[in-house]
């Protein structure tokens, strides 16, 4: 294979028709005329559109009608223009086709378990989508699934967004230095995935969440300007949009201050994002914590649309209705909502209905007041309780015009008002698509507490104990003090999604103690868990800080996918599952022996709960209870299905597989309109779901939340 | 719903009473893991609890077409798996109906058909619609017809194996053509292979009842003859590996949100699913579902191996067929009984010798008696090579029928 003169099938244009060219990749897609066969042949640089003539190269054409999907070839041909009228659009290349004068298959390919082409032969016909593959199946073939181009798209340009970080990084003096994979585990943040060392018989490394205290290290080191693109591990509850592993955009710097990462930050993310072609509007604004929690009850504000709170608790300190008269009595608060125009959408039966009575709920709020205004007055069910005195200051603050629907929550707590609006205010937004699209709204958010309150009165980090703190006069004993204390933290906010923070760090040992004593550590507490990193800090540790970002998340954003999956190579599924390699696995007694890890359940008891973990694992893994009552039974069936497996696999073979007795084939129902099922239009579909509330099915929460 | 101990039916047709009016009427009971629009389809299991399809299966809206009375529904097996607790051999015999559609992923018409002394069949895959059908086996289940009399078997084979444009898994070409006029052949043009090796798997009493049956055979004139085929005993393995994939593949759906049965405990999603489907499968069918789940994630390549030895099958079964026009065994053995099975391995021994044609997706019929033992019909099983349904229907209405 001479590689310099491999012509990329993207490539080939007009001013290629005449040429002689050697082409390789895949058969996207075939079409067979009888006398004529036309394949798309796709290599990563795009699809050429290739013609067998049965006239002109009998044996050639033989060869050529054994192709199928995915075969691997190599073709020579001559390129020509196409003849008008079936020229192609949908391909960069549509204008030209090369008409083949040799064919060699290089290898085969198995029947597909899903289609992979992305562009169909004939202008403005529809290829099937892959959204309708299962994920699984998707993520099982994923070296399949990466075939298709826009998969590739994704995995180039995200290349690109990091290669223009470090770029950006390198221009600005920062060098990247890579951190240990296997760490101490440190009390901190998420939960670790522990590594057991045979050398150290009993005792087990970590895998980093972050690479948090080696950076500061490198600080203390005298490594002015760090960066790494590193890779995370953190073992946390499931999420659909979360990885066990994941990568970030490392970034420390000695001697700076937040003016400096803000701007180095806005660069970085402003270029990258270009990289995908969106342009971010810059500089970012820097909103308080307490005003983004004040204007939309989250520290992810989405500021693409409007709809910021409206707080109303001083109208109603002296109304008439009940319900507001106990809130304000108690210190609560009531704040709303103006859903402008909108009140032809949100009719009284959705308003109290489904918001007031089920999606209200589902946050944690114990209710909703709404109000319509329609010619010039405020319209519900409560109004007759509130006083004109009232509904005239409501119409002012809330600023209402006819169509308004004003949405209130009242709680005694600020923090359950707040956060229940808040997403009030995003499922408004959605439900009435009230998000513009190609808008970006990113944000600096910063002045963050730097302790949060716990239940037993004592205070927790809101970020990471290393934070540096906005002055350090505190008397670490007084809570109420501590509470007022602000972190010198800092966020990135994309259109609601937090994309990654830091922090100035403590650089000096008794601020960094005061700390541990306000958190409730002893001195030998502290030493025991991060001992290591306080005697560094005892050694002139540069004041430093640094930030941050979640790249996969950053990379599906700009890119406009909706799962963080589409942007890597080989992710887990939504069960932390890879389907490819079917990890997790379990290990052999040998090995666990071999770690030591059977010195602590050696019983007899221990060992067979080990051996009879399967059917439980199973178990979670599909979703499937077992009764006490049938425990054996399974465990049975289980272990007979491993004899099953491996007569099974004791037989050689070595056809390809056969799953099912017939060859499946793609074929097109007739007619060019589209089918519409009248059970999926008339309600008969969903009429046999076992729990409904009004038009909807009921199901249980996601976990996320 | 009928849930009366005086009434076989597990729910009555309020339309239609129970009952044979004319010879010729066709007066069907189903399977009820077939769709009856606004009739319970729960076929066998709590997970399809209250279950009523929006509208007909395509095979039962045919079967009505060509005249089918549908009386009502039997008892079935949790979602058709063999036909544990099945009372439709039953309502056969007692003549409270004389056809019984269903479906055959192992044997289960055929079943049906002799422990009833009528006649099953078992469409080629590919021919007959599943639109509507409540199926476990995706590769290897088709619908089931059995009729206590030859003509009734015929008719309905011709009205319900018929292309539909929602079920991409058909086949268009090739189809066999059962109105046409009969392909029967002389009788000595006629080859009949028995496979040693399935005949091994019988017991005594069983292999002179078939020895007797095949006497009758070579009596009426047809060419009897032993074939060998070693790889045999892979049928069954590949049945119960695939099988228990696809089983586990199919029940996904059964999760308690669009229908079926919901655990009133759910606190999230992963428990509502956890704990409905705890409380939706009964030990037998969960049992086969943890075999296919540790296919499935434990155990991929056997699954996958499996697939490979099953292309080896059919080659060779079709490689078969193009030296006999049928292969003749039991169609099950007396000493084993499948509606009583309640472990994995009992059904697998129960239908062991009807297993092979829905590997290799072929068709098969079960001609009642022919093969006796004692006062009990074992059943004569004939497979025939694919898409060659008509041949096979053609020969034992000709030279089968009223033995």
């Amino acid at each position: 294979m001479n590689v310099s003169e491999r012509t990329g099938c993207g490539t080939i244009g007009p001013g290629d028709t005449g040429r002689t060219l050697e082409l390789f990749g895949w058969v996207d897609a075939r079409r067979d005329h009888g006398d004529l066969l036309f394949i798309h042949l796709r290599d990563w640089s795009g699809i050429i559109q290739v013609v067998f003539q049965e006239a002109a190269l009998k044996a050639l054409f033989a060869g050529a009608e054994t192709l199928r999907e995915e075969f691997c070839i190599r073709v020579t041909g001559e390129v020509v223009r196409r003849l008008a009228g079936t020229e192609n659009p949908g391909l960069l290349t549509g204008e030209v086709e090369v008409t083949a004068t040799a064919l060699e298959v290089l290898s085969r390919a198995d029947q597909l378990p899903f289609p992979i082409s992305e562009k169909a032969m004939i202008a403005g016909a529809t290829v099937s989508a892959p959204a309708n593959v299962a994920e699984d199946l998707r993520l099982q073939y994923r070296y399949l699934d990466l075939r298709r181009p826009s998969m590739q798209e994704n995995l180039k340009k995200r290349h690109r967004m990091i290669k223009k970080a470090r770029d950006i990084l390198d221009e600005h003096g920062f060098v990247e230095v890579e951190t240990p994979g296997l760490t101490r585990s440190t009390p901190e943040g998420a939960r670790d995935y522990i590594v057991p060392s045979r050398i150290h018989e009993g005792a087990f490394y970590a895998l980093p969440q972050s690479p948090q205290l080696f950076k500061q290290l490198l600080m203390v080191a005298g490594t002015e300007r760090y960066y790494q693109v590193a890779r995370c591990f953190r073992d946390e509850d499931l999420r659909p949009n979360r990885q066990p592993e994941f990568t970030q955009l490392d970034i420390e710097a000695a001697f700076v201050d937040e003016d400096f990462i803000y701007f180095l930050m806005e660069e970085i993310v402003c270029r990258m994002f270009a990289e995908a072609g969106v342009a971010l509007p810059r500089p970012f604004p820097k909103i308080a914590y307490a005003d983004a929690i004040a204007r939309t009850g989250t520290d992810r504000p989405d500021l693409r649309f409007g709809m910021h709170f409206v707080h109303a608790t001083d109208i109603f300190s002296d109304t008439a209705y009940t319900i507001f008269r106990q809130i304000v009595r108690r210190d609560g608060h009531i704040i709303g909502i103006n859903v402008k125009g909108q009140s032809e959408a949100l009719s009284k039966n959705i308003l109290q209905n489904e918001y007031a009575k089920q999606i209200v709920p589902g946050f944690g709020g114990k209710g909703m007041t709404w109000m319509r205004m329609t010619d010039g007055k405020l319209d519900s069910n409560i109004v007759q309780f509130f006083s004109q005195a009232e509904q005239a200051a409501v119409i002012d603050r809330f600023g209402c015009e006819d169509g308004d629907v004003l949405m209130i929550i009242a709680d005694p707590s600020y923090d359950v008002t707040t956060r229940v609006l808040g997403q009030l205010r995003l499922h408004v937004a959605n439900r009435l698509e009230l998000i513009p699209e190609d808008t970006w709204a990113p944000m600096w958010i910063t002045d963050f507490p730097l302790f949060d309150p716990l239940e037993d009165g004592g205070v927790t980090s809101t970020h990471h104990p290393f934070t540096a703190p906005d002055r350090i006069d505190f008397d670490p004993s007084d809570t109420a003090d501590l509470l007022n204390l602000k972190s010198r933290a800092y966020d990135i906010v994309i259109n609601g999604e937090e994309l990654g923070g830091g922090s100035i760090r403590i650089n000096d040992a008794r601020v960094q103690e005061k700390i541990f004593a306000a958190l409730g550590l002893s001195r030998n507490e502290a030493a025991e868990k991060f001992g290591f990193f306080l005697r560094a800090l005892a050694y002139g540790a540069p004041p430093h800080g640094g930030i941050a970002l979640g790249i996969d998340r950053m990379v599906a954003m700009a890119l406009g996918v909706s799962s963080i999956r589409d942007v890597m190579a080989f992710p887990k599924n939504r069960s932390a599952y890879c389907p490819l390699t079917r990890a997790p696995a379990v290990v052999s007694r040998e090995q666990l022996d071999e770690l030591g890890l059977f010195k602590a359940v050696q019983t007899e008891k221990d060992l067979k709960a080990y051996e009879q973990s399967m059917a439980d694992t199973l178990s979670r893994v599909s979703r499937i209870g077992i009764n006490d009552g049938e425990r054996q039974t399974v465990e049975n069936a289980v272990s007979r299905a491993e004899e099953i497996a491996e007569a099974v696999l004791s037989i050689p073979c070595e056809n390809p597989p056969a799953f099912s007795p017939i060859r499946l084939e793609n074929r097109t129902r007739p007619g060019k309109t589209p089918s519409v099922h009248p059970a999926s239009t008339d309600g008969k579909l969903l009429s046999n779901a076992p729990e409904t509330s009004g038009d909807f099915i009921k199901v249980a929460g996601i976990i996320e939340h | 719903m009928n849930d009366k101990s005086d009434n076989l039916l597990w729910y009555a047709n309020p339309d239609s009473p129970e009952g044979i009016n004319a010879p010729d009427e066709i007066t069907a009971v189903l399977r009820p893991n077939l769709s009856v629009a606004g009739w319970p389809a729960e076929a066998g299991s709590k997970a399809l609890e209250n279950y009523r399809p929006p509208e007909d299966a395509a095979v039962v809206a045919h079967a009505g077409k060509a005249g089918a009375r549908l009386i009502g529904m039997s008892r079935m097996s949790e979602l058709g798996f063999g036909i544990t607790g099945e009372n439709a051999p039953r309502l056969l015999s007692e003549n409270r109906c004389n056809v019984f559609l269903g479906t055959d992923g192992m044997g289960e018409a055929r079943h049906t058909a002799a422990l009833a002394g009528a006649w099953g069949f078992k469409p080629s895959f590919g021919i007959a619609s599943t639109t509507g059908v409540i199926r476990l086996f995706s590769s290897l289940e088709t619908i089931g017809i059995v009729a206590a009399a030859p003509s009734h078997l015929k008719a309905l084979a011709g009205a319900l194996c018929r292309k539909d444009e929602f079920d991409f898994s058909m086949l268009h070409d090739g189809l066999p053509d059962f109105f046409g006029p009969g392909k029967a052949a002389p009788p000595d043009e006629v080859r009949i292979g028995i496979l040693p090796e399935q005949i091994d798997l019988l017991d005594e009493s069983d292999k002179n009842a078939f020895e007797s049956a095949v006497a009758g055979l070579v009596g009426k004139g047809f060419r009897v003859e032993p074939v060998s085929f070693p790889e045999y005993g892979n049928f069954q393995l590949v049945h119960h590996v695939m099988g228990a994939v696809e089983a586990f593949s199919s029940a996904g759906k059964y999760d308690g949100v669009r229908y079926g049965h919901r655990a009133k405990t759910a606190g999230n999603w992963n428990e509502m699913y956890l704990e409905s489907r705890r409380e939706a499968f009964g030990a037998l069918v969960k049992s086969f579902l943890f075999q296919g789940a540790w296919f499935q994630f434990k155990n991929y390549p056997a699954f996958e191996h499996a697939a490979r030895l099953r292309a080896g099958l059919i080659e060779q079964t079709r490689e078969l067929m193009g030296r006999v026009d049928f292969i003749a065994s039991p169609v099950r053995r007396g000493d084993r009984d499948a509606s009583a099975a309640i472990n994995v391995d009992d059904v697998y021994g129960a239908f062991a010798l009807t297993i092979p044609a829905n590997v290799a997706g072929l068709p098969s019929l079960c001609v009642p008696g022919l093969v006796s033992r004692g006062d009990t019909d074992l059943g004569l099983q004939l497979t025939g090579g694919h898409l060659k349904d008509d041949q096979l229907l053609d020969f034992a209405a000709t030279h089968l029928a009223g033995a």
